[in-house]
């Protein structure tokens, strides 16, 4: 009885602290950045400069390394502007830079991360909490002008790399292949509870289910039987991969290595990550071959890397500089964007030159990426992957 | 007036109750003791409490981002968290699977570890042994070395070709292990346990060599024989030791992410820590709290347990008034091959490991084991662009030397302050037993070993993010300052980490010390202080350096603790590692694994020489 009572109190109490500590969330307030010019994408390079140097210094929290490679060229165009580069996950980051900012400790200038899901856009863009920055002699030449939900200056895509010591070319043809029997165990992904790029490529599947059962009647020459808990064709993909041993990397630095990580590798798993990876094969001597158009389906979702400025960003000239350099300035052939310009990264700007021995963007077949249905349905899409766990 | 007034109405009625009452306040008051355990409970309740309250309250209330699932406005309460826990399609898998998994590891790592690591200390402590010193300092080096560089090290041996990538060096010489053995439950829990037997070790060896061997002598005069003194005075006496080593193990191995990580993902083998720690980075928080206070449960029921066990116990102090003296046990014909095993064992868990990551931080490209492989590149080589994005060998890039110096500020801090609050509580603790103040101390006290690193800085970024104060009376007061950003928040959260731990050392270090001794200089008439100063502090001096020490090296390698609380101008060593790690900079990770574990090492070693502290003696 008297542990009931002290049950009772403690959840009044709580749910009195819970009434009292109601969430509140600003809607878009977007005052701070007309105050302070964000919008204005006339300035020139020389103007944003002298207001830079009065600045002195530049807060960047990325996710890739890669920024590192053009600190040294940033500090050298415009001496007196230091960078403080601080490198971090994605959720980490968007965790860090809301905390702060919820606190009012404004220390992000720019940050720089992939936008795969439309919550860049939709949580953090609409809300007013980062701000896109365009400015007309940059953007106006882009490959694709829906692009400009965000702040891209390269896209990066997913697709199946292959052990080049072991193959000649893509040993799979369809996604029902890694779903048969010869390729339990032998197939990487990155892990979905970690990192979006496969709960997206999911979503996709489920929507474009019609696609999936014609694909798997021409696979296996019968159509698709669906089981109790296979709502459709796309949900099926996912449970009867799921339950054909993949391995699952956190890292897709690690997919890379797996495949094709060593010289005369005796056997290797073929392994589906991100694009820009491919970079490895020529910086890194990996084994690596990629043929995504061997697919007759879609085989990625199309993510960006973006560079956003962040509301109350204590230095904006520098942070708008800093957002022209990596995109490599006007010719859009700068040294802000020369590390990204390697082996499976496409520049969003069709001017922008990448030498590297890669497919070719229009070829590789896309999904059409959908934020909205994505938005409605991850949760359920991410749910039914850990309940078909074998 | 007034007073003269009042001592006549006293001297008038001696014994009224309002005087009685008064005294009793009085004393009360002006016991340090009380006053001691006063402050300690406002200070736990505001750093302990007062964040798991928070994370309860998370769990009931609709975040931003489920409003439409939970049908309900944000903000609004909910059961929504705990049905999606508890009862959903997706609770076997994300719940009790890992769950059951995370009970198993436990409870095998914790077994095996204190099975290990009370042979080992009786061994050390007890029995004739020769080479004690240097066997006794082979055995503690697993708990120099953060366990997620033994989970690298482990993959460097174990990894199979199925798995892909550069081979492991059994691979490399044609032996291929089978699956079952490079990854998942057996690998985690070999990892883990030569990892966490070194805790059992100190627990228990602390146990054994402040037991006075006078008591076993008596059994021995008595006719006991040796299986029966074992039995009957030895096992009873370190039994308290060893069953908080099991539930420091338990819980510690329960919540430990990152070598279920390493060796468990990839084969889809997931434990409850492994799947919180998704759903931190879902940013799913409160099915994260959810997940930690289940966790806080088990943990806090099995210390419930632990207490029922040790409370009904009579106290074991075993450091009386007189001197101690320890007659080895003659270990007779098997002393060789117990030898040989310890050897062998020192050889391939403990120094192969560190060894290996030192082989490979020499090669220039992983994999391939070759002579001509070998460069000092990552350790003193300038940056070359087409290797790992130019970055300088360690002993050239000057964010090493920053974390560095980073690292020593925050742990010298962080474990002087943690070790002097393990030490009181400590004394609250020992004196205070059977009483509520010093069970609730107790309790309090290991709360934060129970919530995971992780979520334990989200826990401690929100609530010093900003400041929080109360007006009273027109006077303002700052109940929790900003603090982001500042070294003080890790060194705060280092120390309230770290707490059951100073607090276990410091406790074990009081009951050592009998309350005879103290009672001895009540009798004389020396106050509080006199007898902490002259009494409590000589005694325990020792103990206090060896729990320095165990903070220093806990601190010194913690990473999931500060990840989210580090900014670039108070990045440490670990962390500097660990991102290394996570840019697949292997080499690079692997030549500064190796540094801190010689620098860890080296303090070990100095402090034992200089200082004479001894690990085994701190817990």
């Amino acid at each position: 009885m008297k542990n009931i009572k002290v049950l009772a109190l403690a959840l009044a109490a709580v749910m009195l602290l819970a009434t009292l500590s109601g969430a509140a969330f600003a809607e878009g307030d977007r005052s701070w950045a007309e105050a302070n010019g964000i919008y204005r994408t006339d300035e020139t390079v020389e103007e944003l400069y002298e207001q830079a140097k009065k600045e002195g210094e530049v807060n960047i929290y990325g996710c890739t390394g890669r920024i590192e490679d053009f600190i040294p060229d940033f500090e050298a165009a415009y001496p007196g502007v230091k960078v403080n580069f601080y490198d971090l996950g994605i959720n980490e980051m968007l965790e860090k830079f809301t905390r702060e900012h919820a606190a009012g400790i404004y220390t992000a200038d720019v940050l720089q991360l992939k936008e795969q899901t439309g919550s860049i856009q939709k949580e953090y863009i609409q809300s007013g909490l980062l701000y896109n920055y365009h400015p007309d002699d940059i953007f106006h030449n882009i490959i694709d002008p829906e692009f400009l939900a965000v702040t891209p200056f390269t896209i990066e895509l997913d697709w199946w790399s292959y052990n080049t010591d072991l193959y000649s070319d893509l040993p799979i043809s369809s996604w029902w292949d890694v779903t048969k029997p010869e390729w339990a165990g032998k197939f990487i992904f990155l892990d979905p509870n970690g990192e979006p790029d496969l709960p997206v490529l999911f979503a996709c599947m489920i929507q474009n289910a019609d696609m999936m059962a014609a694909e798997y009647e021409k696979v296996f020459g019968e159509p698709i039987v669906l089981a109790d808990d296979e709502p459709n064709a796309g949900y099926a993909w996912i449970k009867r991969m799921a339950q054909n041993h993949p391995i699952i990397e956190t890292k897709n630095g690690n997919i890379v290595k797996d495949v094709g990580g060593a010289p005369n590798m005796k056997e290797a798993p073929i392994g589906y990550g991100v694009s820009s990876k491919l970079r490895e094969r020529d910086k890194q001597d990996f084994r690596l071959g990629v043929n995504p158009a061997k697919f007759e389906t879609p085989t990625t979702a199309v993510s960006f890397m973006v560079a956003q400025i962040a509301d109350h960003a204590p230095h904006v000239a520098a942070a708008k500089l800093f957002v022209r350099f990596i995109c490599g300035e006007a010719d859009h052939n700068g040294p802000g964007i020369v590390p990204f310009m390697t082996a499976g990264s496409y520049s969003v700007f069709p001017d922008a030159v990448n030498t590297a021995e890669m497919p070719a963007y229009d070829d590789i077949p896309k999904f059409k990426t959908d934020f909205d249905f994505w938005y409605e349905n991850y949760q359920d899409i991410s749910d039914y992957w850990i309940s078909v766990q074998p | 007036m007034s007073v003269s007034k009042r001592i006549l109405a006293d001297e008038g009625k001696p014994y009224s109750k309002a005087r009685k009452i008064g005294n009793v306040l009085k004393n009360w008051i002006t016991n340090p003791y009380n006053v001691i355990v006063l402050i300690s409970i406002i200070l736990l309740f505001a750093l302990v409490v007062s964040p798991l309250l928070d994370m309860i309250v998370t769990t009931f209330k609709v975040g931003p981002k489920d409003a439409s699932r939970a049908k309900a406005p944000v903000g609004e309460l909910t059961l929504y968290y705990w049905q999606r826990l508890f009862n959903s399609m997706i609770s076997k898998n994300m719940l009790y699977k890992p769950l059951g998994h995370s009970l198993l590891i436990a409870a095998c790592v914790a077994s095996l570890s204190v099975v290990l690591g009370g042979v080992f200390a009786w061994l050390m402590v007890r029995s004739d042994i020769p080479g004690k010193k240097w066997f006794s300092l082979g055995i503690v080096i697993p708990y120099m070395i953060p366990s997620w560089i033994q989970a690298m090290a482990w993959i460097a041996i174990f990894k199979t070709p199925a798995i892909g990538g550069n081979p492991g060096f059994l691979s490399y010489l044609n032996i291929v292990p089978p699956d079952w053995l490079s990854y998942g439950p057996v690998a985690i829990i070999i990892v883990l346990t030569i990892h966490y037997y070194a805790y059992a070790y100190i627990l228990i060896s602390g146990a054994l060599s402040s037991i006075n061997s006078e008591m076993e002598e008596m059994g021995e005069m008595l006719g006991a024989s040796k299986m029966l003194i074992l039995r009957k005075i030895t096992f009873p006496l370190v039994m308290p030791a060893a069953l908080s080593a099991f539930i420091l193990i338990f819980s510690k191995s329960i919540g430990t992410f990152s070598v279920p990580a390493y060796l468990g993902l990839k084969v889809g083998y997931y434990t409850i820590s492994t799947m919180l720690y998704n759903m931190i980075g879902q940013q799913q928080t409160a099915i994260a709290y959810g997940i930690s206070l289940i966790l806080i449960s088990i943990a806090a029921i099995l210390i419930l347990a632990n207490q029922l066990i040790i409370g009904k116990r009579k106290s074991f102090a075993t450091i009386g008034g007189k001197g101690t003296r320890s007659n080895p046990i003659p270990l007779g014909k098997s002393k060789a091959p117990i030898c040989v095993v310890l050897v062998v064992f020192i050889l391939t868990c403990v120094l192969m490991p560190m060894v290996l990551l030192f082989i490979q931080s020499l090669m220039l490209k992983l994999g391939d084991f070759s002579l001509s492989n070998l460069t000092l590149h990552y350790w003193i080589g300038e940056g070359i662009s087409d290797i790992y994005s130019g970055y300088p060998g360690i002993f050239r890039n000057p964010m090493f030397y920053k974390c560095l110096a980073n690292s020593f500020k925050i742990v010298i801090v962080a474990s002087i302050l943690a070790t002097l609050t393990g030490q009181i509580i400590g004394y609250i603790v020992s004196r205070g037993r059977g009483t509520f103040s010093g069970h609730l101390v107790e309790q309090l006290a290991f709360i934060p070993y129970l919530i995971p690193s992780i979520a334990f800085g989200a826990m401690y970024l929100s609530l010093f993010s900003v400041e929080k104060s109360v007006t009273i009376f027109g006077q303002k007061i700052v109940l929790f300052p900003a603090l982001y950003g500042t070294y003080a928040l890790l060194f705060l959260v280092s120390i309230v980490k770290n707490m059951p731990f100073s607090s276990r050392s410091g406790s074990a270090n009081m009951l050592q010390i009998s309350t005879e001794l103290e009672e001895a200089g009540r009798i004389k008439g020396a106050g509080f202080m006199y007898r902490l100063r002259k009494i409590i502090l000589p005694l325990s001096r020792s103990g206090f350096l060896s729990g320095f020490l165990l903070i220093f090296v806990a601190v010194f390698k913690e990473l999931d603790l500060i990840v989210l609380l580090v900014s670039p101008e108070t990045q440490t060593l670990p962390f500097l590692t660990y991102s290394f790690m996570n840019n697949n900079y292997e080499q690079l990770a692997d030549a500064s694994a190796v540094l801190m574990f010689l620098i860890v090492f080296f303090v070990y070693w100095f402090s034992s020489k200089i200082f004479k502290t001894d690990l085994t003696k701190s817990m």
